[in-house]
């Protein structure tokens, strides 16, 4: 080994505490921007898999009911492959163990396995058989919630008879990846249920035999489905046709994209910030670092070294430090990649994982930090490298000259020690400028972390305190008089009970059309509510209010006339005129006063649902009468969807913010441990010969510190400003066509980043204090300056 | 009469790699009150070892060192400190000016900690830089820079004034003013003062004269009649 090549490791020993803070931040930047890329590219992988196993469909239609011969029709559209018509149907359920009453949603199956579409994946159990009256196979996250295995039954009351259903098989459907009670906000595992059934059991039940009123298409690939969506309205009109649509509108899909979407902000864009951030970082200190060892450069000049030789051992030095990150980062990501990819496949109950743990990813990340690292440490060889050696073994003694602050009497008025501060820190404004704007991404980062759940948490607030302040709503088979609803009062613990619409509707406007759920609210309602992101209420009259985003996606402006074409038995458009948009966070919506919507709809007077506000004390006799209720369709309970969105969105998140969280802490950490220690690298003669002079370890760091915290000072609003507008970068990019999470960053967050970064301040002061109490007060006065 | 700082049989061995270096190995020695003492000895006899033993900046290995009846060898950290605070100047050889400080205000950092200093002004006077006042060091000659460290040390009025190599890294014309400031400090002050230096030349214009080498004290005599800085020559 040449001598240069021991001074290398030897550096490196000396820096050690330096170089682990570096290298630290390095393989965060590295980890996260790994783990993260690999865990979306392994789900997007796992959830196209198993679509493609599966053979999910790509065009749905709801309708009234058809004979089954309409399904040849839609078979011989071009590019249809296979046509799944079947009966579904909306269940009550009975479930041992469970007081609420259950809803479930009944799918009609061929009684054989290997369906040409939407095909099971039969956990356990077995697939239901032909000729064996009421068998079913169950949805594995409503099974395992409610303990039901096959030899389990349940009790559904469907179209008003109570029948009962024996589980044979647990199983998963590409169709139900994640399954959301239509009307509901979020999915509640614990009570919604599919319930796959064979045809000829539902079609007794429903009493519908040779008829369907479902249907699913499988396309050939490549095939456009915009024509075929339009060729199945169009088919399936004349048996009230609800409306065909594609994956994008696909419910559990939507649900699925939106979960994965808002991974993807978490995973693709706070990644590539802090991999940035981390780079950024490392990019300064290193340039700050290498102008410390000027004497060294200039004396191995001195020595005839040529300027290729220093430079690259410098950058040697350099990419030691940088590849001992990516070396620890690369392996740390991909084994929290695999953690993640496992995590969340389980979450999503992908039956397959394809765990993709790409070259590319590792290599990308780890370019940007080695380029990072290299063009920071360029950037001050070149300008040290051209000095001629007697210039850089000559301390730089740093020229101050009488400033703006002298001239203006403002420096006689402070201490000699404030003014050392005062007058260094303003000496080199970009020096002191890229520290502060180093600490402040520190705390930018730490922000981003924190509020990754703030827009979700308020957007659960806003739908779940504000819009919904019912017990029960309760979905009703059919429309019905508005007189009926205070029959309703006399059910056990009702206290209030508020009837309104909902009706399927798409909105037209400017060659765009949006589906919506067109809202009836009753005028004095309290239970149903519009409100916006802030909790601000708007009060629906004759006109609509439709969700801001949707009325921006079509253009529409408040007072214009919108066309609404109403997707419930008979088809038709109606107008009305757009009276207000709201930033609401949670799915495509339109409000209206009831009694408005009753006349645009030519059935006054109905209602399709009715909210319950109930005593809490009688609920157990409530669900036992609604469980056997022949008129509702669907039972919520908004509790209990409150607590699985909860706890589904705290599973799904708290995972990934917390190893974002973590490594965001070491950033900050090792950020202003750097910042404070080079800055004593770069003073430390000068305190030293202050303590000789007689100033106290106090006396004289309180120089050092206050120069250090002046410059994090800044950082603090800086950074929590700065953490505000990347996490609202984030917060679009986690915003899906359904979902539209809010830019909230909590105050709780923004505490949480102020504490880790005063902590880390105050850690690296200490650290900085032990070093000035160590100062070698001898050698500083045979060294020159 | 009491002497300022008193050693006796000073020992200091430290470890260089895997040899352990003896710097000194048994220094007796008094200093009086006002005494202009010159330290003479080649690179490596332990001068600058003696003189920061002296300046409370390190500890000897065996030993005492007492400073008007105070034990400096079993001193704190904390009262070393309040020592070098109180009672002793430096002038190091390369000035270990603070960059960002004006003349002024780099006495000032010391009058600022002092009892009762002379006014950084007047500290400065005494060096003949009253017109310099408001320069920063990079405005300033290397001799001017030695000088503001001068009246740095000297502000304080301290019993010790302390000086190694203050000439080292000055031209001759430069040195000997420096030396003449520090000559005329010693007059008008009163402190004891130890300069270190190899250049035997500076011994005439001391009270006393002592020789180091291989860490012992070898030498030690008083000049019958002292020269004044100006008519040195080397």
């Amino acid at each position: 080994m040449r001598a240069l090549d021991r001074k290398l490791f030897r550096d490196l020993a000396r820096m050690k505490a330096q170089v682990i803070a570096i290298a630290l931040v390095v393989a965060s930047g590295v980890a996260l921007f790994v783990a993260t890329m690999t865990t979306y590219r392994s789900l997007r992988a796992s959830e196209a898999v198993f679509y493609r196993q599966e053979r999910f469909a790509q065009v749905w239609s709801g309708l009234g009911h058809a004979p089954l011969g309409v399904a040849r029709d839609l078979a011989a559209l071009p590019g249809v492959t296979a046509v799944d018509a079947r009966l579904v149907a909306r269940a009550i359920l009975d479930v041992r163990g469970l007081d609420e009453p259950a809803s479930g949603l009944l799918v009609s199956i061929s009684p054989r396995p290997g369906h040409e579409l939407n095909d099971l994946y039969v956990r356990r159990g077995r697939h239901v058989e032909p000729g064996r009256a009421d068998e079913v196979m169950v949805s594995e996250a409503f099974a395992e919630k409610n303990h039901l295995g096959p030899g389990d039954s349940v009790t559904a009351t469907v179209a008003g008879h109570r029948t009962s259903l024996h589980v044979v098989g647990i199983a998963l459907s590409p169709e139900f990846v994640m399954p959301v009670e239509p009307g509901s906000a979020a999915p509640d595992d614990r009570r919604f249920a599919i319930l796959w059934i064979a045809r000829d059991q539902l079609e007794a039940l429903l009493d519908m035999t040779g008829s369907f009123n479902d249907v699913a298409l499988l396309l050939a690939p490549g095939t456009d489905e915009r024509p075929v969506i339009a060729a199945v309205d169009r088919i399936l009109a004349p048996y009230g046709g609800a409306g065909a649509y594609g994956r994008a509108n696909q419910a559990s899909h939507v649900m699925l994209e939106e979960h994965i979407d808002q991974l993807r902000g978490l995973t693709l864009l706070v990644p590539s910030i802090f991999l940035l951030v981390s780079a950024f970082l490392v990019n300064v200190v290193l340039a700050r670092l290498i102008a410390t060892q000027r004497e060294q450069i200039g004396m191995l000049k001195a020595f005839g070294y040529s300027n290729a030789r220093v430079a690259i051992h410098y950058l040697e030095l350099t990419l030691l430090i940088v590849v001992l990150g990516v070396a620890v980062g690369i392996p740390v990501g991909a084994w929290l990649g695999r953690l993640m990819a496992v995590f969340y496949a389980t979450f999503f109950r992908f039956p397959v994982l394809v765990l993709e743990l790409e070259p590319a990813v590792a290599a990308g990340g780890a370019a940007v930090a080695v380029f990072a690292a290299v063009a920071g440490a360029l950037g001050t060889l070149r300008h040290v490298v051209a000095m001629p050696p007697i210039v850089a073994m000559t301390p730089e003694v740093p020229a101050f000259r009488r400033t703006l602050l002298d001239r203006a009497g403002i420096t006689p008025l402070l201490s000699t020690a404030s003014r050392m501060i005062v007058r260094n820190l303003t000496k080199r404004p970009l020096r002191s400028g890229l520290a502060s704007a180093g600490m402040a991404l520190a705390v930018a980062v730490v922000v981003v972390g924190g509020s990754s759940a703030d827009g979700l948490h308020r957007m659960r607030d806003v739908q779940f305190e504000a819009v919904q302040r019912e017990d029960l709503s309760i979905a009703l088979g059919h429309p019905r008089a508005l007189g009926t609803a205070r029959e309703l009062l006399a059910l056990p613990g009702v206290q209030r009970a508020e009837p309104y619409r909902v009706v399927p509707a798409r909105l037209l406007g400017r060659g765009r059309r949006e589906d919506i759920a067109l809202y009836g609210l009753p005028e004095g309602g309290v239970l149903r509510n519009v409100v916006d992101t802030n909790f601000r209420n708007a009060r629906p009259g004759a006109g609509v209010i439709v969700t801001a985003w949707t009325a921006r996606r079509l253009g529409l402006v408040p007072g214009d006339l919108l066309s609404i074409e109403i997707r419930e038995n008979r088809r038709r458009v109606v107008t009305a005129r757009l009276e207000a948009t709201v930033e609401d966070p949670l799915g495509e919506a339109g409000y209206m006063e009831l009694g408005a919507l009753g006349r645009l709809l030519g059935e006054p007077e109905t209602y399709s649902h009715v909210n319950l506000l109930i005593d809490p004390s009688r609920a157990p006799a409530l669900y036992a009468e609604l469980k056997q209720a022949p008129h509702a369709m669907a039972i919520g309970i908004r509790r209990s969807t409150l607590a699985s969105f909860r706890s589904m969105s705290d599973a799904s998140l708290d995972f990934v913010r917390t190893i974002v969280l973590v490594f965001s802490v070491i950033i900050a950490f090792g950020v202003v441990y750097n910042t404070a220690r080079i800055a004593l690298a770069e003073r430390g003669r000068e305190l030293a010969t202050l303590r000789v002079l007689g100033f106290t370890r106090g006396e004289a760091s309180a120089i050092m510190l206050g120069e250090i915290a002046i410059l994090a000072a800044p950082a603090i609003p800086l950074g929590l400003a700065l953490g505000y507008l990347l996490t609202g970068a984030v917060a679009t990019s986690m915003t899906g066509s359904r979902m539209h999470v809010p830019l909230i960053v909590s105050p709780p967050t923004y505490a949480f980043a102020v504490v880790v970064f005063v902590v880390s301040a105050l850690a690296s002061a200490l650290v900085v204090r032990r070093r000035i109490d160590q100062l070698d007060l001898v050698e500083v006065l045979k060294a020159k300056d | 009469m009491e002497p300022v700082l008193r050693a006796e049989g000073l020992a200091k061995s430290y470890q260089m790699g895997e040899v352990e270096v003896r710097a000194l190995r048994g220094v007796d020695l008094e200093l009086g009150a006002g005494e202009l003492v010159v330290l003479l000895g080649a690179s490596g006899s332990g001068k600058s070892t003696l003189l920061n033993i002296l300046g409370g900046l390190d500890v000897p290995s065996a030993g005492r060192i007492v400073y008007r009846g105070c034990d400096l060898t079993l001193a704190r950290e904390r009262a070393r400190t309040a020592y070098r605070r109180d009672h002793v100047g430096f002038v190091f050889q390369f000035y270990n000016l603070v960059p960002s400080l004006t003349a002024r205000e780099n006495v000032a950092i010391v009058t600022d900690l002092a009892d009762d200093p002379l006014s950084p002004e007047e500290a400065l006077e005494i060096v003949g830089l009253s017109h310099r006042l408001d320069h920063f060091p990079a405005q300033m000659s290397g001799g001017e820079q030695q000088r503001v460290a001068i009246a740095r040390a000297i502000a304080k009025r301290p019993e010790v004034l302390l000086c190694d190599e203050p000439t080292g890294a000055l031209d001759v014309e430069t040195g000997k003013l420096v030396l003449a400031a520090i000559a005329r400090v010693n007059r008008e002050l009163g402190s004891t003062t130890v300069v270190i230096t190899h250049n035997a030349v500076i011994a005439a214009m001391a009270d006393r004269v002592l020789q180091l080498a291989d860490g012992r004290v070898t030498a030690d005599h008083r000049n019958t009649s002292k020269k004044a800085p100006a008519e040195l020559a080397w």
